[in-house]
């Protein structure tokens, strides 16, 4: 941490201190170890007094001598100057001299005692060898040691008084000695104060930047909170939009297609162009809208993907045969280049690898020249699989590369002939990121583009991928194709009776129209839920078309209601709403609509779903 | 005088008895003691107290002769007392210890000027330590702090240079007593 690199010095120097204080403790306690010569003071002081001390035990002797006192001997006063006399020694040689360096008189005295003593001893050495001295002699003699005595008395009492001196000198060191050792002490003990200091205010902003951390994380918490709610907002907006959007284009196109196709009174070639301009636009509209909601979805990340392993042969099967069902690739040849070859299979969203590659391959058919070609092929680099669309078109001018990928970018087309949103490949490329895949592509100004995308190629080969062909089946049902007549829509030969549930008058007489244009069939209607439950129970209709989004109750609420009474439970439901994403299509089915349709109604859809039902005499091609 | 013969035998034998006891107790004691030889010379020093090996009434007595016949080694010291480099040679305190048959622990030695220090009987146990007879090759004299001189091995150990081990360094030694 920042906090703990610019203390650490710190903490260095005062460690670097503790250490140089404790260093200087150790070595004055040495340097005090060393100091022995207080105790041999001491002992020389004790020789003194010693000496001083046996003067005065031979001057008694003499004394009791001279008294002819009992127990006096000439014996015992020899053996009182031989113990003297070898107290002279130590008091001249050895260490005790030195402990008396600054004291000259004291040196002096023991100069003094010894010459004197020393000179008694022929004396004492006559009388040991037998003479006998008369009285006269012995008290001459001990007038000689009471001489001796005063000096030696002298020496004890300056010995002491100098070691007095030395001592309260040494005691001053001493103390000194004790005040240096305090200060270190309480250096130390600062330096150990500050060690801790330092550490506890690390602690502390170690602590403190935890606890912001957390801080920070549940701010973070609550931005991301707040944008999931900000875009459960925009996502609920983009549903209303495209509610909002969806409905009255529904109107305009149904009645287009409704004029156009009347029989009775068919339209003349004027309004028939115009009609066809009005369902053109409106449908193109209505893919840009999609496109658009598609984007703002998986911009916000709303686009679950499941990945899975995908077979790639049915995505490239069906991508060929979309691609030769466009109109425009009539004069096109369609080659698909892997038909033959074994495909890998690759970890995606099967409906989503579908999107991309249809998307690229729409691409390849709009931007191509007339009897040009269109070719599919795969290929494996390393991990990944790449699925390649090459077309003959006019190719990508290099300038606008950076733009291609870029929603609403039409490059130059905004103004021309083919139809387009311009969101597709920002689309396309965001949807083959999001599975971990790549897309690009090289182009060659005049003789076309090749764009790929790649996907990584499934770790292991799972035995079937059922469920990416569920998907691509509800994926199929979701966007049924806007020109097809019901393919497998046999001859429902049923009359019968169809309740239509919808809040929106111009939805309701579209759906009238449609209907009632199917011999056997007519149509009721109630705007309101309740409304449409109280018709489905009087009047028992063969099939029940619901809004989902009807005001008060949602469309999965009123199939709940119908499936909850004996009487109206076997009717088949089917929805119909302008939400079309997969997932409420998904609910929808899993709700227990028979089919699910997304608005704008189309005559088509509503054609095969009645004939899904097995309700009117349709005919074979309407 | 007939008073006293009229005392009869055998009033007095067990007075007699008593006696003839106390005196073969004495010579068996006397036996035991005499283990230790009389001392020929002048007696330098003596050792009293919880000793088995005597040769005095209760006492061991030492010449210069005996205590030179015990082991004992030469050490050249230094000494706070003179100058440089002594060298002492005398008898192991332990050797002497072992001669009188010591069993106590403390040993008060006593000086000839009425010096007293107590020496743990295991300082003489140690390695080196003797009774110095001798000082640079010569007998000590009483003026040159004999007869005898407790030297601890200050130059085997040099932490007995300490005011504790100087004060029992005692010379001038007359008599130990073993407690």
């Amino acid at each position: 941490m920042n906090v703990s690199l610019w203390r650490a010095p710190g903490l260095v120097v005062i460690a670097a201190l503790a250490l140089a204080t404790a260093a200087a403790i150790l070595m004055l306690l040495v340097w005090r170890q060393s100091d022995l010569k207080a105790g041999i003071r001491e002992d020389a002081v004790w020789a003194t007094y010693q000496l001083d001390r046996e003067t005065m035990r031979l001057a008694s002797e003499l004394d009791r001598l001279v008294a002819g006192m009992e127990g006096a001997s000439l014996e015992s006063m020899g053996l009182r100057f031989d113990i003297l006399y070898s107290r002279v020694k130590p008091i001249e040689a050895g260490y005790y001299p030195e402990s008396f360096a600054a004291c000259q008189r004291c040196q002096d005295l023991a100069t003094l005692i010894a010459e004197d003593i020393r000179a008694m001893v022929p004396w004492f050495d006559a009388v040991a060898a037998g003479e006998v001295p008369d009285t006269a002699a012995v008290t001459a003699m001990a007038a000689s040691v009471e001489a001796l005595a005063v000096h030696t008395g002298e020496l004890a009492v300056r010995a002491n008084t100098e070691r007095q001196v030395t001592l309260s000198n040494d005691r001053t060191d001493t103390i000194r000695l004790y005040g240096v050792l305090a200060a270190a002490v309480v250096i130390l003990a600062a330096a150990l104060v500050a060690n801790i200091v330092i550490l506890f205010r690390q602690v502390r902003a170690i602590r403190e930047s935890e606890l912001s951390l957390r801080a920070a994380t549940q701010d973070a918490t609550r931005a991301a909170a707040e944008a999931e709610k900000a875009n459960r907002a925009k996502s609920e907006f983009l549903s209303s939009m495209s509610h909002e959007l969806r409905t009255p284009l529904n109107a305009i196109l149904g009645f287009a297609q409704l004029l156009e196709g009347n029989r009775r009174e068919p339209p003349t070639d004027r309004q028939r162009t115009a009609l066809r301009h009005i369902i053109k636009a409106g449908e193109h509209l209505l893919s840009l809208i999609g496109d658009v909601l598609d984007l703002a979805k998986i911009e916000s990340g709303r686009v679950v993907l499941t990945l899975d392993a995908v077979e790639v042969r049915p995505l490239v099967t069906d991508a060929v045969a979309f691609a030769r069902s466009i109109p425009a690739a009539t004069s096109l040849q369609i080659v698909d280049a892997t038909a033959g070859l074994p495909l890998a299979e690759v970890t995606a969203d099967a409906t989503r690898a579908r999107q991309a590659l249809l998307n690229l391959l729409s691409n390849a058919v709009k931007y191509n020249r007339p009897g040009g070609v269109v070719r599919i092929s795969a290929e494996r680099c390393g991990d990944q699989l790449r699925l390649s669309v090459t077309d003959t078109g006019p190719g990508i001018p290099a300038e606008v590369a950076d733009q291609l990928f870029q929603p609403f970018a039409r490059l130059g087309q905004e103004n021309g002939t083919i139809e387009g949103t311009g969101i597709g490949l920002a689309i396309t490329r965001k949807l083959v990121e999001q599975m971990g895949g790549a897309i690009g592509y090289v182009s060659s100004d005049g003789e076309g583009s090749t764009f790929w995308i790649d996907l990584p190629v499934a770790a292991e080969a799972p035995v079937t991928s059922l469920a990416a062909r569920t998907t691509a089946a509800a994926a199929t049902a979701a966007a049924p194709s806007a020109d097809g007549d019901p393919a497998g829509a046999a001859a429902a030969t049923r009359d019968g009776h169809v309740l239509y549930v919808e809040d929106n008058r111009s939805n309701i007489a579209l759906m009238k129209a449609i209907i009632e244009e199917v011999a056997g069939l007519r149509l009721s209607s109630a705007e309101t839920p309740e409304n449409g439950l109280a018709l489905a129970r009087s009047l028992l209709p063969d099939l029940i078309i619901l809004d989902i989004n009807l005001p008060g109750m949602s469309g999965f609420d009123v199939l709940a209601a119908l499936k909850a009474e004996p009487a109206t439970a076997a009717i088949p439901v089917v929805a119909l709403s302008a939400d079309a994403t997969a997932l409420s299509i998904e609910r929808g089915l899993e709700a227990g609509f028979v089919t699910y349709m997304t608005k704008p109604v189309r005559i088509g859809d509503v054609k095969r779903m009645l004939a899904t039902v097995g309700l009117g005499r349709l005919a074979r091609a309407s | 005088m007939p008073t006293f013969i009229r005392l009869s035998w055998r009033r007095l034998l067990p007075a007699v008895l008593a006696a003839v006891l106390l005196l073969t107790a004495a010579a068996t004691a006397r036996a035991a003691a005499g283990e230790l030889p009389q001392p020929q010379g002048p007696v330098i020093l003596t050792i009293t107290g919880a000793i088995t090996r005597t040769n005095g009434d209760g006492v061991a007595r030492f010449d210069r002769a005996m205590l030179e016949a015990l082991p004992g080694r030469s050490a050249a010291v230094e000494t706070p007392w003179l100058s440089g480099v002594t060298t002492y040679e005398g008898p192991f305190g332990a050797a002497v210890l072992a001669a009188v048959g010591a069993s106590g622990a403390t040993l008060k030695v006593r000086a000839l000027n009425d010096y007293v220090a107590e020496v743990p009987a295991e300082d003489f146990q140690r390695d080196g330590l003797i009774l110095a007879l001798r000082e640079n090759g010569k007998v000590m004299s009483v003026r040159e702090r004999g007869p005898v001189f407790i030297i601890y091995p200050f130059d085997l150990d040099p932490a007995l240079n300490s005011e504790k081990y100087y004060n029992r360094s005692v010379w001038q030694i007359s008599t130990i007593e073993v407690e």
